[in-house]
């Protein structure tokens, strides 16, 4: 199967202009154009974590899977917090620079000169468990040099192209492509997917994880039935973690904390003594202070999600939480010398404040 | 009294509520409604302060009602627990209105049923 992937991470859409031209161009039908930026609180949800592993490279290792060898990945945007080795041995670029279409074109160009015979587009933008074999099986049977997915009768940003017709055109691949559009066949897919059009989306995408509904599988073991824990995780004796769960590598729950609700906490967090956290989704390297009520949402360092009430907070005290830092091994081995007991206060004791009298009592400790 | 508080409120919109608060912590039994709907953002500074008022007015004999709390501050009072401290009210109005007392012998009455007759 010689096909060629362009997986298209959804930052802002791309402009018209992107392309210095500023030509209008037919656009291929779009579920979430006019609804959604598929960013989560800043980041591209194709970049956020998943139980363990981003949704880009979940989607990367599915391609992969399914026998597709040259997968580039082109954001259209910058891609705070994520690097080049999310999506290891792909191509990757960035929209940013030169810009997206230019990028684009320049890998549908070298794919074209590597004999690819079929181009698979892909926007993330929405999470589709495709059966890729299916819809390239779907694709030689029809005529049409252009296959869409859909699902029901929404238009997902996945489209299947052959590499003859864009070959042989005139002007940009992404003028060739268009000019293919009206052309096009559907393809209905009945599998698993979620637009991924807002927070609410992503956490059920988690909860469906959780629960087995769809394909993605936590990175970890699995401790206890519908519990699973990354590599390096650390959980205390006292805290009570209900299933199904999630807690990512490197991550602590501190003393007296409860997860509950088809609650991940990914990797590199830490929740504190006496937390909380139900119906949540905490992405990486997020702290949550000590005592604190957490449900509904989801926290990316210092912004929350509520979903209920449907509001991004930005909170500016890092004493309820904020993003983990690397006072936090100090923090944790004092704790693990002194004990939980020691540390926990009323609810709005800070977490300074907590170890400032923690080292204080141990000063003394080793005084008497 | 009725305190309305403003879009932020960190320490120094708190020392402004201390300060305006002060008259009726002279008072026997205050009675106090804290206006939060313009609030955005709330620190722990300011939920100390909310803290450390109604400690002193529960001394008193008085009380602190919450009222036309905005979906922000809904959310960091939930995440601190604060919503489990302190009574929340719709309405201002609400709020104000609950202070009035109910008649003791009501209050009994409902506290001790009558047994049903054999």
């Amino acid at each position: 199967m010689n096909i060629g992937v362009i997986v298209t991470i959804a930052g802002h859409r791309p402009s018209e202009s992107d392309d210095g031209k500023g030509a209008p161009r037919k656009r291929i039908e779009n579920a979430n154009a006019k609804t959604t930026s598929q960013l989560l609180m800043g980041s591209p949800m194709g970049s956020c974590d998943v139980l363990g592993q981003s949704i880009i490279d979940r989607v990367v290792a599915r391609l992969r899977g399914s026998g597709a060898q040259r997968i580039s990945i082109i954001s259209e945007g910058p891609l705070p917090g994520c690097t080049a080795t999310s999506a290891s041995s792909s191509l990757y670029r960035t929209g940013s620079t030169p810009g997206f279409w230019p990028a684009w074109d320049s890998v549908v160009s070298e794919y074209l000169n590597h004999g690819v015979e079929t181009l698979l587009l892909l926007r993330l933008g929405p999470y589709v468990e495709l059966d890729l074999l299916d819809l390239l099986r779907f694709h030689r049977d029809i005529t049409s040099p252009l296959t869409q997915v859909y699902h029901r009768h929404t238009a997902l940003d996945v489209v299947l192209v052959d590499a003859a017709p864009l070959r042989e055109g005139m002007g940009s691949f992404r003028t060739r492509l268009s000019t293919l559009i009206p052309q096009r066949q559907r393809y209905s897919f009945a599998g698993y997917t979620n637009l991924l059009a807002g927070p609410a989306d992503f956490r059920r995408l988690v909860q469906d994880a959780l629960s087995g509904q769809c394909g993605i599988r936590p990175v970890g073991r699995e401790v206890r039935p519908g519990i699973w824990y990354g590599e390096g995780t650390r959980v205390d004796r006292s805290a009570t973690l209900l299933a199904p769960a999630f807690i990512g590598a490197e991550t602590c729950i501190e003393a007296s904390s409860t997860i509950s609700g088809a609650s991940a906490v990914e990797r590199q967090c830490e929740v504190d003594c006496g937390t909380t956290v139900d119906d949540c989704c905490v992405l990486p390297g997020t702290y949550l202070g000590m005592g604190l009520n957490v449900q509904h949402a989801v926290v990316k360092g210092s912004k929350l999600f509520h979903l209920n009430r449907d509001i991004e907070l930005e909170i500016s005290d890092s004493r309820l939480i904020g993003t983990t830092s690397p006072s936090h091994p100090l923090s944790r081995r004092a704790r693990s010398v002194l004990g939980p007991g020691r540390m926990f206060g009323s609810s709005l004791v800070t977490r300074s404040s907590q170890l400032a009298s923690l080292l204080t009592t141990r000063r003394f400790g080793r005084s008497d | 009294m009725v305190i309305k508080l403003p879009e932020h409120v960190s320490a120094k919109e708190a020392r402004t509520f201390m300060r305006a608060l002060q008259p009726e912590l002279r008072r026997d039994r205050p009675r106090v409604v804290v206006d939060m709907s313009a609030v955005k953002d709330i620190d722990t500074t300011a939920l100390d302060m909310l803290l450390e008022c109604m400690s002193i007015i529960a001394r008193r004999d008085g009380a602190v009602k919450l009222a036309g709390i905005s979906p922000e501050a809904a959310t960091v009072l939930e995440l601190t627990r604060m919503n489990q401290i302190f009574e929340m009210f719709p309405t201002v109005s609400e709020a104000a209105s609950s202070f009035s007392v109910a008649p003791v012998d009501k209050l009994s009455d409902e506290a001790s049923p009558q047994p049903a007759v054999a």
